[in-house]
């Protein structure tokens, strides 16, 4: 008779159970590795994003400075304000949205959930290998008021869109500086296959990442209440 | 007797009042010679040596209608509505074109010592139509002067008195500043506007947009889709007179006006030629009460009345492109309603976790049970 058979079936059974565990601690492992690289990818990306937003102290005065050559510095002039600048979005709405490429991925915008404490970065198309890396425009834009953003349900990205509530304040800002404040309506809970439903509603910003599981949807519907040009 | 004459009398009158309203109105006298006088005042104090050019960008005819000339025939701007805000916008684009395309003016002269030029400036006379009045900048008492352009009819409508004005007079609007002890300089901004629902493919991949300061071209840019259609100069002397042309384009319409700081300019998508069932597209009517015919009709600029003649437009609805295409994105299609997947998977680690300590405690249920 073999050793295994006078232990009988309890080791195999052992055996088996302690691969489960480790494909569990694995898999574990595995989805804290992504949560922290989707972590960094938006924070490196954020990094230089907001570089290239112009700030609202320069913004309200977009005048140049002009320096004059073989002058002294005295001869550096602002130019005082004339004509206001309206921003293009409001001369064409229509527009699309500008975008800025980073390390070969063309975002959008910044998306700050502040109740949250975080700041994102979006991507203007999405895609299953660029969700992983930030939440991503699903449909839309800030200019028409229908824009609607996915994300991944990491803790960094969208994994917190639970604890939002009605009336928390989010902000959209586009790549010209643009601000778009709008405030939390509501939150609901939309089946995969009813893109008709995450569509309906005219609302001026959607976001959405699944529930837990990936079962559902969770949508956070939100109303604009202030459009201002420039950043704080 | 009296009552019957008294009611003849009334009768007339009625028939007479009726056939005011009704019959057309007098139509334009080829024979009468017109005039133009700018008044270029900066509050009391007239604005002196300021040259002015006109231009006849569209001839009219004895009922109003008008007709590009063959400077203007190609240059892509629609005369389209005559309201004053199309007519400030048609002269803004007008004005591009003759800079850019080095059009001689019709006639030309400088305001006197009472701020006013006076159209014609020699012993000739001008021909009856729509005229773009162009003002140079000037500088005068150490400030510098910026004439708006501006669109006039010769001779002009007066929808008060039912009257064409062969005599105009036009205040130019002007901006104004101080010459700076040292150079400041502005911002200049241009945007691109597309009015071509559902035929956004026919768009020009790029286009070429000459800056121009005075008559002179300063800078030619292209825009395209990868700079969205829009570009920005900066460092430019604010004491100049700065405009925007861009190159001809067939098969739109071309309007450009400063909004701001931003020269939009707005290309409107027309339709193919239809049959020539009634006039050319080019060609307008005048008369304000509808003594002409229906289907184009020009009214003077202040004017509210709806053209006629505005160029149709594809209705085709517009594709919604800032939604990403499946192919590129995974954006579900309307036969694949499916929101993607943004859940990590998680769900199997309790199962793996639950199933393998079950398997292990009957695993060491089984070997005790062997052992014993």
């Amino acid at each position: 008779m073999s050793r295994g058979g006078k232990k009988g079936f309890g080791p195999i059974l052992i055996n088996i159970g302690l691969l489960l565990i480790v494909a569990a601690l694995l898999l574990t492992g595995y989805n804290l590795w992504r949560e922290y690289r989707a972590m960094e990818s938006s924070r490196q990306v954020m990094i230089r994003l907001e570089a290239c937003i112009p700030k609202k102290a320069q913004s309200d005065q977009p005048a140049d400075t002009a320096v004059i050559a073989d002058e002294p510095d005295s001869a550096v002039i602002s130019e005082p304000p004339r004509e206001p600048e309206i921003p293009d979005y409001v001369l064409n709405p229509d527009m699309e949205m500008p975008e800025t490429e980073i390390d070969g991925e063309e975002y959008i915008g910044v998306l700050r959930l502040k109740p949250l404490g975080l700041e994102l970065p979006v991507i203007s198309e999405w895609s299953y290998p660029r969700l992983k890396l930030a939440p991503c425009r699903y449909s839309g834009t800030a200019y028409k008021e229908n824009l609607i953003i996915a994300g991944h349900d990491y803790r960094s990205h969208f994994g917190r869109l639970k604890e939002l509530r009605a009336g928390d304040a989010v902000e959209f800002v586009d790549i010209d500086g643009n601000r778009f404040v709008y405030e939390v309506s509501e939150l609901l809970t939309i089946q995969p296959d009813d893109a008709e439903e995450l569509n309906s509603g005219e609302w001026e910003l959607t976001l959405f990442t699944c529930t837990p599981g990936g079962r559902e949807r969770l949508a956070v519907r939100c109303r604009l209440v202030l459009e201002d040009y420039g950043t704080d | 007797m009296k009552i019957y004459k008294r009611r003849l009398s009334l009768l007339l009158t009625l028939i007479f009042c009726l056939a005011a309203l009704i019959l057309p109105t007098m139509a334009i006298d080829a024979d009468r010679d017109v005039s133009l006088t700018v008044v270029y005042k900066d509050g009391r104090l007239p604005i002196e040596n300021a040259e002015f050019n006109i231009y006849l960008v569209a001839r009219a005819d004895a009922d109003g209608r008008l007709e590009f000339t063959d400077s203007f025939a190609d240059c892509g701007a629609d005369l389209g509505d005559t309201d004053a805000g199309s007519w400030r916008r048609l002269a803004s684009t007008l004005k591009g074109i003759v800079r850019r395309d080095g059009i001689a003016p019709s006639d030309s002269t400088v305001t006197d010592g009472d701020g006013l030029a006076r159209f014609p400036s020699g012993d000739f006379s001008l021909e009856h139509g729509l005229y773009l009045v162009v003002g140079e900048r000037c500088v005068q008492n150490g400030r510098f002067y910026l004439s708006s352009s501006f669109m006039v009819m010769l001779p002009e409508y007066d929808s008060e008195s039912g009257e064409w004005l062969y005599a105009v007079t036009a205040d130019a609007k002007h901006s104004s500043d101080k010459i700076p002890e040292f150079p400041q300089t502005i911002t200049r901004k241009v945007l691109k506007v597309w009015k071509d629902e559902g035929s956004a493919d026919s768009r020009p991949e790029e286009i070429e947009v000459s800056l121009l300061c005075g008559g002179e071209v300063y800078d030619t840019v292209t825009l395209s889709a990868d700079n969205n259609w829009r570009y920005s100069w900066s460092g430019l002397d604010s004491t100049l007179d700065w405009t925007v042309a861009e190159e001809k384009l067939d098969g739109y319409t071309v309007e450009v006006s400063l909004e701001g700081i931003t020269f939009v300019i707005t290309n409107t998508r027309t339709v193919p030629e239809k049959p020539p069932e009634t006039t050319s597209p080019d060609t307008e009517t005048a008369p304000p009460d509808g003594t002409t015919p229906e289907d184009t009709t020009t009214l003077p600029p202040d004017e509210t009345h709806p053209s006629t003649t505005e160029p149709d437009v594809t209705t085709a609805p517009e594709p919604d492109v800032t939604s990403p295409t499946e192919e590129t994105t995974g954006a579900p299609s309307p036969d694949e309603p499916v929101l993607p997947q943004t859940g990590q998977l998680w769900w199997p680690v309790p199962v793996l976790v639950s199933a393998g300590l079950v398997l292990i405690i009957a695993g060491i249920i089984a070997v005790k049970a062997r052992e014993e």
